[in-house]
Order: C-alpha cells, then sequence, then structure tokens
C-alpha cells in the first residue's frame, strides 16, 4: 500500500531544501573572508605544488612569513622593545628588494613601519648596542683568553663550540648586559626594555592584516596555500621555539613539519635544537635543508649566518680533520657571504675558524685569510672607537621631545637625559672591547705570519691616526705598536692618605684599583675604591680629566714614616695589558710647627 | 489549506530576506574594502596606521565616519556611531536614530535595503536637494564626516559657529568620492552604477559631476601646492580621465551596451589609481595632515 504525501509535507520539504541551498549559498561567500583550517591558509590547500609558483611569490610569501613570525617574537619577548631594536635594525635595510612584488613589498613597508614606530630613541638604542657588544666582545675574552690559543698543542678541541654560544647571546636578556656596566648604566639599563600593551596590541592588528593579504594573494593567484602561515601557527611556533625544553621543542618541530617546511626559519630553529641536544648529524641536516630552499629574501641572510655557526661546531663534533676541513670552508664561505661589515662577532668567529683550520692542516693560507678577517673587523670598529671618544670629549647632548611626541616617548626621552647626565659626572674614557679583541688577535696572527715591514707599517697608520689617538686609556694607546718610538711615561697620580686622584686616561670602565700600605711586617690591602667623580675642570684634553676615588676603609688607616703605599691600577679582568703601579713614601712633619703634617710623595 | 499558504508566505519571505543580504555581499562586499581603498588614497605606500593608538583610532574614526555618512542603512551601524562618540568626534547628532536610513525620506513607509540604500546619498558630496526632509537627512549625515574630520585634523574650532572650513568640506568630498569610486569598480553592469553620480560629462552644464567637484576640491585643498608635481600630475590626470569619461556619458543614449561600460569602468579604475598616486603626497605636504597623522617629520 503506498503512502500518499500530503501537500503540507511536500511543502515543508521544499522549504527545507531550499534553506539548505541558500545556507550553503552564503557559506561559499563567508569562506571567502574568513581562515579555515590547521595551520596554514589557501583554496583547497592541496594546491598544484611550488613548481609552478615564480619565484618572486615564493619570496613575497616567504619574507611575508618571516615578518609575521618576527612580529609575533617581538610581541613573545619578555623584553619586548629590546627584541624589537635589536630585529628592526637588522632587517629594515637588508630585504631583497627584486625578491617581491610591488605589492608585498608595500605590505611589508606596512609591517616595518609598524616595528619601527615603536623603536626605542635613536641614541638610547645606539648605548645599549655598545653595551651589548662589551659584552660579546667580554665573553669571547673569557672564553678564549689568548687569541692564538688554538694554536697551542695542548688545544685538541675547536674553540668555535665555546665561542658558538657568544654568538647566540640573547638579545633581549638582561644577562647580556650586565657584565661591563657602570653604576650609573646598571640604574637606567633595563628602563623602557618592554613595550606597552597597547604596541604589543598594534604589532598583532598588523600582523592581521599581513596575513589577511596573504590570504589574498594565495587565492588570487592560484598558490598553494600551504605555503603562508596563519596567526594559530606562527604563535604556535614561536610559542615552542622559546620553549626551554629542547626535547619537547624538537617533538613539536619534527611532528608539524608539514606546517612549517616551506618556512624557512623552521628548519634554522630546528637546526639549533638538534645541536643544543647534541644531535649533530641531524643538526646538519637541517642546515642543509635550509641551503636548498635558496631563500634570497635578504640581500644578507643574518639568522643563516648565525646558525652557520653551529654547523660549523657540530662538524668538528662529527667528523675527522679531513672532512672538518672541507665541511669548515664550504660553511665559513656561506657565513662570510651573509654578514655585513658591522658583523664583526661573526667575522670573529670566522677568524678563529681557520685559525683553527690552520692548526690542522699547516696551511698558512688559513693564516692569512684569519689575518684578512681580523683587519677588516679593524678597518670598521676603528670608527666606533672614534665615535665614542668624540662623545666622551663634547657636551651631553641632551634630547628634546618634540611636540606631537606621546606620552611614553616624552617619558622615554626625560630619563634618557637624567642618564646621560649622572652618567657624564663619573664617565671614564670609553674602550671599545670589540676593537681590544680584534686588535690581540690581528697582532698575535702578525706575529705568527711574520708579516713585512710595510704591512706592519699599514696596521699603524691605520691605528694610530696622528692628529688623534685612538684609545684615549695610555695603557691601550701605547699597546698596539709594532716598533714603538719614544714611549712616554704614564702620568702621576695624587695620593693623601684617602683619596685617590687619578688621571682618567690611566683606567678605564671595569678597571679596579687596589691599595696595599707596608709598614714593617704589616701588609694591609684596601680595595674598596669607589669612583666619585670624573672631574674636568673647564678642559676639553681628557689628559687634564681627574678620576677621584674614595676608600672607606682606608679613613682608619694610620701611617708612620716608615710606610709604602703601593697603588695599582688593574685592568679588567679579561684585559690584556699590564697592572699599572705607583709607589708613595710617606713623609710625616708639622705643619705651622704645630699641626701633624703627612704627606705621601711619589716614588720616580 | 490555510497552513500551505502560511508556510509558503514564510517560504517567500525568507527567499526575500536571504536574497536581498546576499545581494548586498554583491555590491563592494565587505566595509573593509571600501576601508582598504580609503587607506590608500589618504596614505603612502607602506604607510602604518597602527604606529600609535592615536593614529589608528584617528583612521577608524574617518573609516567609520565615511560608512555612517555614506553607506549606512537599516539600523545598522550602532558600534560605529558609539565608536565616534567615544572619541569625541564632532558632528555627530545626539541619537543615532537621526542619522539612520531605514524608510524612505518621502514618507511612502517603504524600508531602505540594499537596492534602495544609494539613493540620497550617493548622489554627490554637495548636492542640494530640494525636499526638505532630504536635505535635513543629508546634513546630518554630512556633518558626522564633515565633523569627523574636522575634530582629528582641527581645521577650525568653533564650527558650530563658523562652520566647516572649506578645506574640511573638500578632504570630505574627496573621502566621499573615494567610496563611490569603490561602488563603480564593483560594480558589474551599467544599471548597479545608474543611480551613482556620474564620473564626468556635466562640466559644461550644472557641473554635476564627479571629477567637476574633484577637480574643485583639490584646488581648495591643496591651493599651497600648486606649483608642485604631484597636483600638477593631478590635475593633468583629471582633465584627462573626464574627457574619456564625458565623451561616454554624453554619447548617443549614454553609457548603454556592454563595450562602453567597460571603458567606463575603466575610467573610475583609472580615476582611483590617479587619486592614489597623487593625494597621499600632497596631503603629506599639508600642515593639519602631516602633523597628526606624519608626527615624526
Amino acid at each position: 500500500m503506498t503512502k500518499t504525501v500530503s501537500t503540507h509535507e511536500i511543502i515543508k520539504r521544499i522549504i527545507a531544501l531550499i534553506l539548505v541551498l541558500l545556507i550553503c549559498f552564503s557559506s561559499f561567500f563567508l569562506s571567502n573572508a574568513f581562515a579555515v583550517g590547521d595551520g596554514t591558509e589557501g583554496s583547497d590547500g592541496t594546491g598544484s605544488g611550488t613548481s609552478t609558483m615564480t619565484d618572486k611569490q615564493l619570496s613575497s610569501i616567504a619574507m611575508l612569513n618571516y615578518l609575521t613570525v618576527l612580529s609575533q617574537e617581538i610581541n613573545a619577548s619578555t623584553n619586548s622593545r629590546l627584541y624589537l631594536d635589536n630585529v628592526y635594525s637588522d632587517i629594515v635595510n637588508n630585504i631583497n628588494p627584486n625578491a617581491v612584488d610591488e605589492d608585498t613589498m608595500t605590505q611589508i613597508r606596512v609591517l616595518l613601519n609598524t616595528i619601527n614606530a615603536y623603536q626605542s630613541i635613536e641614541t638610547k638604542r645606539e648605548r645599549i648596542q655598545y653595551i651589548y657588544e662589551q659584552n660579546q666582545a667580554n665573553a669571547f675574552q673569557r672564553k678564549i683568553p689568548n687569541p692564538m690559543s688554538v694554536l697551542s698543542l695542548v688545544q685538541s678541541k675547536s674553540p668555535i663550540k665555546a665561542l658558538v654560544s657568544v654568538i647566540y647571546m640573547a638579545v633581549d636578556s638582561s644577562d647580556s648586559y650586565k657584565s661591563y656596566l657602570s653604576e650609573i648604566e646598571s640604574k637606567y639599563i633595563e628602563e623602557g626594555w618592554t613595550l606597552e600593551d597597547s604596541a604589543a596590541q598594534n604589532l598583532h592588528e598588523s600582523r592581521s592584516e599581513a596575513f589577511e593579504y596573504m590570504v589574498e594573494m594565495c587565492q588570487k593567484y592560484n598558490l598553494d596555500g600551504m605555503l603562508a602561515l596563519n596567526e594559530r601557527s606562527v604563535e604556535s611556533f614561536v610559542l615552542w621555539e622559546n620553549n626551554p625544553n629542547i626535547t619537547r621543542r624538537i617533538e613539536f618541530l619534527e611532528k608539524n613539519r608539514n606546517t612549517y617546511q616551506a618556512y624557512g626559519k623552521y628548519w634554522l630553529v630546528l637546526a639549533e635544537s638538534y645541536y643544543a641536544k647534541g644531535e649533530y648529524a641531524k643538526c646538519l641536516e637541517a642546515v642543509k635543508t635550509y641551503e636548498d630552499l635558496h631563500i634570497n629574501t635578504f640581500r644578507k641572510d643574518h639568522d643563516f649566518a648565525k646558525t652557520l655557526s653551529i654547523a660549523l661546531a657540530a662538524s668538528s663534533e662529527l667528523f675527522t680533520s679531513e672532512e672538518y676541513v672541507s665541511r669548515a670552508e664550504h660553511y665559513l664561505q656561506l657565513l662570510l657571504k651573509n654578514i655585513e661589515t658591522d658583523d664583526w662577532a661573526l667575522r670573529y668567529l670566522a677568524a678563529q675558524s681557520y685559525l683553527d683550520l690552520y692548526a690542522r692542516t699547516n696551511d698558512r693560507n688559513y693564516l692569512q685569510k684569519a689575518y684578512d678577517l681580523a683587519e677588516e673587523n679593524i678597518n670598521y670598529l676603528i670608527d666606533v672607537q672614534y665615535q665614542k671618544n668624540d662623545e666622551y670629549l663634547s657636551e651631553v647632548q641632551k634630547l628634546v621631545a618634540k611636540r606631537n611626541d606621546s606620552k611614553q616617548r616624552k617619558e622615554e626621552i626625560k630619563t634618557f637625559n637624567k642618564w646621560l647626565e649622572e652618567e657624564r659626572k663619573v664617565a671614564l674614557p670609553p674602550v671599545y672591547q670589540p676593537l681590544v679583541l680584534n686588535c690581540d688577535l690581528l697582532f698575535g696572527l702578525a706575529e705568527e705570519l711574520n708579516i713585512s715591514q710595510n704591512n706592519q707599517v699599514k696596521i699603524e697608520e691605520m691605528l694610530h691616526d696622528t692628529n688623534r689617538p685612538l684609545f684615549l686609556i695610555e695603557q691601550l694607546e701605547q699597546r698596539y705598536y709594532f716598533n714603538r718610538q719614544n714611549e712616554r711615561d704614564y702620568p702621576d697620580i695624587l695620593f693623601d692618605g684617602t683619596v685617590l686622584e687619578i688621571p682618567a686616561v690611566m683606567i678605564e670602565q671595569g678597571a679596579t684599583i687596589r691599595v696595599t700600605v707596608t709598614d714593617g711586617d704589616s701588609v694591609i690591602t684596601f680595595t674598596d675604591w669607589v669612583l666619585e667623580k670624573v672631574d674636568r675642570g673647564k678642559q676639553s684634553d681628557p689628559q687634564q680629566f681627574t678620576a677621584v676615588f674614595k676608600s672607606k676603609d682606608i679613613k682608619s688607616q694610620k701611617y708612620t714614616d716608615n710606610s709604602i703605599v703601593v697603588v695599582e691600577i688593574v685592568p679588567p679582568e679579561e684585559s690584556n695589558y699590564e697592572i699599572v703601579t705607583y709607589t708613595f713614601e710617606v713623609q710625616r712633619g708639622k705643619k705651622l710647627l704645630v699641626f701633624n703634617d703627612t704627606k705621601f710623595v711619589l716614588v720616580k | 489549506m490555510k497552513k500551505a499558504v502560511r508556510a509558503l508566505t514564510i517560504l517567500v519571505l525568507i527567499i526575500t530576506i536571504v536574497s536581498t543580504n546576499t545581494l548586498y555581499c554583491f555590491a563592494h562586499p565587505y566595509a573593509f574594502q571600501h576601508n582598504k581603498e580609503l587607506e590608500a588614497v589618504l596614505f603612502e605606500e607602506g604607510y602604518s596606521k597602527y604606529q600609535s593608538d592615536t593614529i589608528r583610532n584617528y583612521v577608524t574614526a574617518l573609516e567609520y565616519a565615511s560608512y555612517l555618512a555614506i553607506d549606512q542603512f537599516g539600523g545598522s551601524g550602532e558600534y560605529q556611531f558609539s565608536f565616534l562618540k567615544t572619541m569625541k568626534m564632532g558632528g555627530l547628532p545626539l541619537r543615532f536614530s537621526t542619522i539612520d536610513y531605514s524608510e524612505d525620506l518621502m514618507g511612502s513607509g517603504k524600508q531602505i535595503n540594499a537596492n534602495t540604500h544609494r539613493l540620497y546619498t550617493h548622489q554627490g558630496w554637495d548636492r542640494e536637494y530640494e525636499n526638505a526632509s532630504v536635505r535635513k537627512f543629508w546634513d546630518a549625515r554630512r556633518n558626522i564626516l564633515l565633523g569627523t574630520i574636522n575634530t582629528v585634523l582641527g581645521f577650525s574650532r568653533l564650527p558650530g559657529l563658523f562652520g566647516y572650513s572649506d578645506k574640511c568640506n573638500s578632504l570630505a568630498g574627496i573621502i566621499y568620492y573615494v567610496h563611490i569610486l569603490g561602488d563603480y569598480i564593483e560594480a558589474d553592469t551599467y544599471k548597479k552604477v545608474s543611480i551613482l553620480q556620474d564620473l564626468a560629462g556635466h562640466e559644461k552644464t550644472d557641473g554635476n559631476d564627479m571629477i567637476s567637484y574633484l577637480s574643485q576640491y583639490v584646488e581648495i585643498l591643496f591651493e599651497d601646492q600648486r606649483d608642485s608635481v604631484a597636483y600638477k600630475e593631478l590635475v593633468d590626470g583629471l582633465e584627462a580621465i573626464a574627457k574619456d569619461a564625458g565623451t561616454l556619458v554624453n554619447s548617443f543614449g549614454g553609457v548603454n551596451t556592454e563595450e562602453e561600460f567597460e571603458q567606463y569602468h575603466q575610467c573610475a579604475i583609472d580615476l582611483l589609481e590617479l587619486l592614489k598616486a597623487q593625494i597621499p603626497t600632497l596631503l603629506k605636504g599639508e600642515d593639519h595632515f602631516r602633523s597628526v597623522f606624519y608626527p615624526n617629520i
């Protein structure tokens, strides 16, 4: 018996069918605007593969992926403004304009302009960068106190592994700025290292626009959507990139290879993670994969250059000397191709690597390469030292806030000006440690190479301009000569029993004072000397600046006619120049025949 | 039977509602596309509106004011209205209902929809309507955009007393026509632009076309930059496009063939590209604009 369907039922079914069709129809439009997917965007997720994409399209997406991750890394950093300052300066002039299309370049500029707006004021950025470099140079010196030590027969391990940790000193960690700080610097250094919430939010929104753009780009050109990251995948990546548990980090990266495999930095982070875990073979595989991606969105690929230092270290662990040499040459070539003039740290590491190759092969060409790199570094670093000297000798250049500056910016300027004022009262002549580090290496290499007289003259002419000293610190200014003529005596110091007046040109930041009072069998050493001020008077000649040191402990010291006072100016721990010693004899007498008068006479 | 009729009526209503919303999707589909075009005309390439909270909020305010003045209808836009109020933008009425375009202004009682919302809002920025209700409505709408621009850029301190300056009105006009151009570009048939003000072709008659007005606004707003390259290129470009578009508008029967519509459509695209190419530089050269949106220069 057939069942008759009522008219009512027919109408209901028609209504339901039409509703379903309309819902499907509307969804088609909605899906074009909103992201769907588990990690990447695209029209259908399968795409036709990268082979149909032009190089520019590939590079454009690669660049946008890089910038969106960078923007998230900024937000995720504990010291987000500090991180932002560093990364912006690294990339702003480094984008290869030929590698991306015009529309993408516009989008890139939007992201970069957003990041730029939140940078610290320029002079403050430069100051913090300087402090980081001082710390970095000191760290190199601590790892390899003698820059030529790799040639020592005792040295059996590659020095590169020790140096890699210095290359990877975090730019946004306070630990990277702690040593080599004056008291004033310590007080101000960590001000304003974090972005305000609103700034972080604006970075986030700017990044969201970039994702929208990538979606449009993938759809417009029918590109493989798997190549473009989205907010979720970027957030995950940065979260895991910063995870201190290396095993878990590797687990995440390996399991999510499909999501990130077209994103270059994924392979670098993977390589770094394998290295940290001691999985050197896998580390090198990851580096090779990155190399094979042929990413050319940067003029110089700094991230890759850094990772190559790890590749060098990993290779030294894995291979015999012979096999290591050919690999090291390849990595060094790539590394040097991807660094700028001011990448002195990586160039220093490269010089040490060539020195290591010389130690393994006795091939003097490697020695020459190391020398050339040290010379190149010095030629750049000299100007930084001169600039620091000029700043030191000039009046304090305070910043002036503009009328339209934000409240935060005005506060930042006010605080920075206070920093400058306070610091000037106790400022000692600057010593640019990266220059000292490279001078020590260069002179060591020069001796090993037994360079010609002409080359010696060339180096001395580079370092010693007739019109002005390179180092304002006497011990350093007199140090870097092959054949020093007319050595001059160090200037005198004054001591009155409790206060030391030392010419500022004799003492750099980080140096310490040691005063030993000997009286018969009694020997007492006083080390609590504190710099109270640097008196410049009305002079602009640094030779006339006087650093005044005081000690609380020495106030109770009693002197006799037999007392001998030895004052030692001890250079900073990582320095290679000598301690300067002054000896004082005590002469006790009467002033106006009544009052005790104790004089401290410098023994020459 | 009664149930069947009721069911069919419901069906027809559902189809009508969903269709009109779907149709709306075919006009410049989302406000953000109008916003993107506006940003591209106001700011140079690569400009980031996220460089400070102030700038981001001002850009948003201009976009919302543009939307409320030109495209709002049917009760939508209360959020945007509240935002402008919160930002203390000038020119806003006390109540949202004053500017809500939900019913036909002629008093027929018909509800305004996506097909009819352009009638009194897309006819020209300085259009003077004869009908008092329409005139009152359009004045209130204009004030939203004028008031917002004036607050953001600080053209005059007491607009309530002295009115909005010519420069303020000119910038508002340019912003208005960027929106209209967006609608032109999105259209795929002449019917969809027939209700919009003509691009050109009236300069010798009543002057009631887009490029005639744009030329006036450019002359007023950038009077101090008449010797600049950007200004000359803009004026020359406007003349060239006006000539092509005007020829089509004044052809026999107007723009009434597919081929003519394609050419006319291209004129709209060219006009928007011209504005994008030259206006940002000229605006950056204006003190009021630069001090707000390029504070570091």
